[in-house]
């Protein structure tokens, strides 16, 4: 898992409270209860978070935790 | 009795409250019966004219919520759905096995989901639109209160809120019965939840100089009835009552409460906020409601007032019983213990009310160390007071005028 996905995966849990069990499993997160409105909400802690240029629309609920880490660190995200 | 009656005849089989006097029905009971307050200097409140308030001490949302729904969850929404859980295990009732289309849902509150309304609004202003959560239209508007009941149970009949400021709950029961007597629901969830403690709506009402001042001892700051009384403590709460046709829960062997014989609505349609001081509004609908229950003044042995430790309120509403149920019954305000839940205080105080009748036992109002002398009635003072209580109304006044008292009877 890279650092990004690690941090993604946090902030599903910490912030959604996705147990961390189930996003390892790597289902979309319609499957991990998280809906339409959810996935804006969770653009936005992450554009807080990683301070990247994400907008709502963008991160779906057909996405998956590895994806979301995928599009967000192409848009210039880092973990120190 | 003719068959429509009988079909007003409504039962509380159920009954689930959350407030600062407790977490459970049996621990509001024990706490109202001691008649001591539970105001409380306020962290959340510091800098602000009035400080204090009657917070519920000791809730845990993660107690009763999972972990990816509970932030998702306004902090009324969070109380009106545990108190509603309650009174549905404590009718008997399952809602995995019940028919929801036949449940209908109907909650009073004054201010929905005002904290997560006053949160994004200082989002916005600081941060700007694109930071705007859209779940601000999950949890501040009032309707939400109802449905999420209704998602969180499968109650799936007539799903409404009233919103008639601190009468609000009493609407909602009497509004609920109706429900019931019309047929279109055999159960109904009724009641009420607000949790108006912020600092924008403190302040307000502080500017408004509805609040008592008493920052240096809040737990003697709400004092119905008490001539030193100088306005209201604001409170958090929820109370739920699960209302079914008397006839049906007889059918079912269910455990009743009470029995809700009355409800009585008006409008002052005078000003915004203070009562109209010569109690029309308020007389109006006490009579409203004793003439629906069918029974005369003379009956009532126990109200539950609405007594809210303002100077206006407490004088008018003291003279308008007088007036119309003269000295007999015992009288009471529990807000001198629970402060003033807003829309939910009505709904608390209905639960009250209906254990006030089973246990023939009226709780002492708090505080009401030297009764106002323009106060004619008699308030039960300093401790509870034992008596066969027969019949009970409840009042409650809201801003805006708008009225609401309910009749009950022992069961």
């Amino acid at each position: 898992m890279s650092g990004i996905e690690a941090r993604v995966s946090d902030i599903l849990t910490q912030r959604f409270g996705i147990p961390a069990g189930l996003i390892a499993e790597g289902q979309p997160l319609n499957k991990l209860g998280i809906d339409s409105l959810v996935a804006v909400e969770l653009t936005l802690v992450l554009r807080k978070a990683l301070g990247v240029a994400v907008e709502p629309g963008e991160i779906t609920s057909d996405h998956t935790p590895a994806e979301i880490a995928e599009l967000v660190a192409a848009k210039g995200a880092s973990v120190q | 009795m003719s068959r429509a009656a009988a079909l007003r005849d409504i039962a509380v089989t159920g009954l689930g409250v959350v407030s600062p006097a407790g977490l459970d029905v049996a621990e509001n009971w024990q706490r109202v019966l001691t008649g001591t307050s539970t105001a409380a200097t306020d962290t959340e409140l510091a800098g602000l004219p009035v400080d204090f308030s009657c917070r519920i001490p000791g809730f845990d949302p993660a107690a009763h919520f999972a972990p990816g729904e509970v932030w998702k969850l306004d902090r009324a929404t969070q109380l009106a759905l545990v108190a509603a859980r309650q009174a549905v295990a404590d009718a008997g009732l399952d809602p995995a096995t019940w028919d929801g289309a036949r449940v209908g849902v109907v909650i009073g509150t004054s201010m929905g989901g005002i904290g997560s309304l006053e949160r994004e609004a200082r989002t916005m202003l600081e941060e700007g639109p694109g930071w705007i959560s859209p779940l601000v239209w999950v949890m501040s508007p009032v309707n939400m209160l109802a449905a999420q009941i209704g998602m969180d149970l499968g109650a799936r009949g007539p799903n409404l809120v009233t919103a008639t400021a601190c009468a609000s709950g009493p609407t909602a029961v009497g509004l609920g019965r109706e429900l019931l007597a019309s047929g279109a629901c055999d159960i109904v969830i009724a009641g009420g939840a607000d949790a108006p403690v912020t600092p924008m709506t403190m302040a307000g009402l502080a500017q408004m100089g509805a609040l008592s001042t008493r920052t240096d001892d809040p737990a003697t700051a709400s004092r119905p009835f008490d001539a030193g009384r100088d306005g209201m403590v604001v409170a958090e709460a929820a109370g739920m009552l699960v209302l079914e046709r008397a006839a049906d829960a007889q059918a079912r062997r269910a455990a009743v409460w009470a029995t809700v014989l009355g409800f009585g609505s008006s409008a002052d349609a005078y000003h915004a906020s203070a009562p109209d001081p010569s109690g029309r509004g308020v007389e109006q609908a006490v009579r409203a409601a004793l003439s629906d229950a069918g029974l005369t003044p003379g009956e009532v042995d126990h109200v539950n007032a609405h007594g809210s430790s303002t100077p206006l309120n407490d004088v008018t509403e003291a003279a308008v019983l007088r007036r119309v149920l003269g000295d007999r019954p015992l009288v009471t305000s529990t807000k001198g213990v629970t402060g003033h839940a807003l829309g939910a205080a009505g709904a608390i105080e209905t639960v009250y009310t209906a254990l006030a009748l089973r246990h023939g036992l009226v709780p002492p109002t708090a505080n009401c160390d030297s009764p106002d002398p323009a106060v004619d009635i008699d308030v039960v003072a300093q401790a509870p007071r034992r008596a066969p209580l027969e019949v009970a109304t409840t009042n409650s006044f809201g801003f805006g005028g708008q009225n609401g008292v309910l009749v009950l009877a022992r069961a």
